[in-house]
């Protein structure tokens, strides 16, 4: 059967591409994506110790992990929808509302 | 604009097909698994359905070492004494006189009387009193299972080395799992990629789609069905309708031709082939099948790269040739330092934690809906709490922050 440690190392390279996007975007709409796939690495990763421990707790942290990544979302989404409004953007360089 | 969109939604949706085509194979066969039989549980006892950490039943499945020894060795009988059976499954007979010279028991047949008229015993001695623990009746049966595993192990070494080309026919199944596994792992990580690199938002919204898509069918094989299915419904059906509701309501940028959209999808098709075969033929094979597909993977990442310099602009394709080429050398680092891993990452974890993942329930009630509604509202019911409140927080926050400036003028004016 397939190791668990093949899970594992999915899950990481979910987080490492997901962090990725996060560093290297411009568009606050892909970092917010790449924050759902970091989020995701970290929930297979919880589900794949769920399983090896044979422990369920694993599985029900990574059912408030979804919740809590749909609240932030939808919160982020939301702060993207002011600002465009506002400032007719979406690039993260721009958004340097704190400065002035 | 109307025909522009149109093009690209022809180009993206034989995409996302073999991503539901994929989704839907792997829920089938996880499906069907559990009807094998217990795939995978080394039970110390070979029995079905012990839960995973008896104290003092710690037998040889902590020393299950490679990934096939569980499979090839288990043993076949169930439900009846362990400790009587010899290894052709029939009652040891070596043990039965050793038996009736017990002390303190009737010596031979009992019936017949000894020469004084007394049934003969043997005087009981002090110090030989049966142990009255019924766990070192099962230590012993373990270690005599354990010897025995180990016995059958050295004699199957060799068939494991051949790799998975000689198996038998009822490993197909076995194999077509694992093949769907790394099928969904490539189709994870590519399209993770495609969700990072694409200009577009929109692109990477769809692609971010199949990729939760892909990742409910890797919960179906940690048996986790209700986590698939939440994955479904939160992910798939909400998180990606509202990214793709924002998106449209901003307004996306098209830059790049229908052209090159095709070229890069069939170039991430190809290499999405490439690492999930490649990642197969790692798992599958050892001995001489591990260098060869190590060699082959090595191969057509060269010809990738060379391929990429001489058709298309360098730059990009060497940047996802070596993403394919980086893939192959960690898939094969893992590989080859799986015991090491196992043996130091698993053993800090927990030292009875099998490397392989075994059953955690035989009727699979492991990950259902039952079970998690049991651990989330009992064990875990303050989180559960805390997180209707935060859900709570955030619908009030997205609607305040949402709300124009100009409304909430005219309401507080």
């Amino acid at each position: 059967m397939i190791s668990s440690v093949h899970f594992l190392l999915l899950s990481a390279l979910m987080f490492m591409i997901g962090a990725a996007g996060v560093l290297l975007r411009r568009n606050i709409l892909v970092v917010l994506m790449s924050i759902e796939l970091m989020l995701n690495g970290a929930n297979l990763a919880l589900i794949t110790f769920s399983r090896i421990q044979a422990n369920t707790h694993g599985q029900s942290l990574a059912f408030i992990v979804v919740a809590i990544a749909a609240a932030e979302a939808a919160v982020g989404l939301a702060i993207v929808v002011a600002i465009f409004r506002g400032r007719r953007t979406t690039n993260v360089d721009d958004l340097d509302l704190m400065k002035n | 604009m109307r025909a522009k969109s149109l093009t690209w939604a022809r180009s993206i949706v034989p995409t996302l097909l073999v991503g539901l085509f994929a989704l839907a194979s792997v829920t089938a066969t996880a499906q069907a698994q559990p009807r094998r039989g217990q795939p995978m549980g080394p039970d110390a006892m070979g029995r079905r359905g012990v839960p995973p950490n008896i104290p003092g039943l710690r037998g040889p499945r902590a020393r299950v070492g490679m990934k096939q020894i569980p499979r090839v060795t288990r043993p076949r009988f169930s439900g009846r004494a362990a400790p009587a059976l010899n290894r052709a499954g029939r009652a040891d007979v070596r043990r039965t006189p050793r038996r009736a010279i017990r002390p303190g028991q009737p010596r031979g047949n009992a019936r017949r009387p000894g020469l004084d008229g007394r049934p003969r015993t043997v005087p009981p001695k002090v110090g030989l009193a049966p142990n009255p623990n019924p766990l070192a009746k099962a230590n012993r049966a373990s270690q005599s299972e354990a010897r025995r595993l180990a016995r059958l192990r050295t004699a199957n070494k060799d068939t494991q080395l051949m790799g998975a080309v000689s198996r038998k026919s009822k490993d197909k199944g076995r194999l077509v799992n694992q093949l769907l596994f790394y099928i969904l792992f490539s189709l994870i990580i590519c399209f993770s990629l495609v969700t990072i690199t694409r200009k577009s938002p929109l692109m990477a919204a769809l692609s971010l789609l199949v990729v939760f898509l892909g990742l409910a069918g890797v919960y179906l094989f940690l048996q986790a069905p209700f986590m698939a299915a939440i994955q479904l419904i939160v992910y798939a059906g909400a998180v990606i309708v509202l990214f793709v509701f924002v998106i449209m309501s901003i307004g996306f940028d098209e830059e790049r031709s229908v052209q090159d959209l095709g070229k890069e999808i069939l170039y991430f098709a190809m290499a999405f082939m490439l690492t999930g075969a490649g990642a197969f033929v790692f798992h599958a094979g050892s001995g001489l099948g591990y260098v060869a597909g190590f060699a082959a993977m090595e191969l057509m990442a060269l010809a990738f790269i060379i391929m990429g310099k001489l058709q298309y602009p360098v730059t990009r394709f060497l940047g996802i040739a070596a993403v394919t080429f980086a893939l192959a050398q960690v898939v094969r680092l893992v590989q080859m330092s799986q015991v090491l891993i196992g043996s130091t990452v698993g053993l800090k974890l927990q030292p009875n934690a099998p490397k392989q993942l075994y059953a955690a329930s035989a009727d699979g009630s492991f990950g259902n809906a039952k079970a998690i509604g049991q651990s989330v509202f009992t064990d875990n019911v303050f989180a559960f709490e805390a997180l209707s409140l935060l859900l709570l927080a955030s619908i009030v926050a997205a609607v305040v922050i949402v709300r124009s400036r100009k409304e909430t003028k005219e309401q507080t004016s």
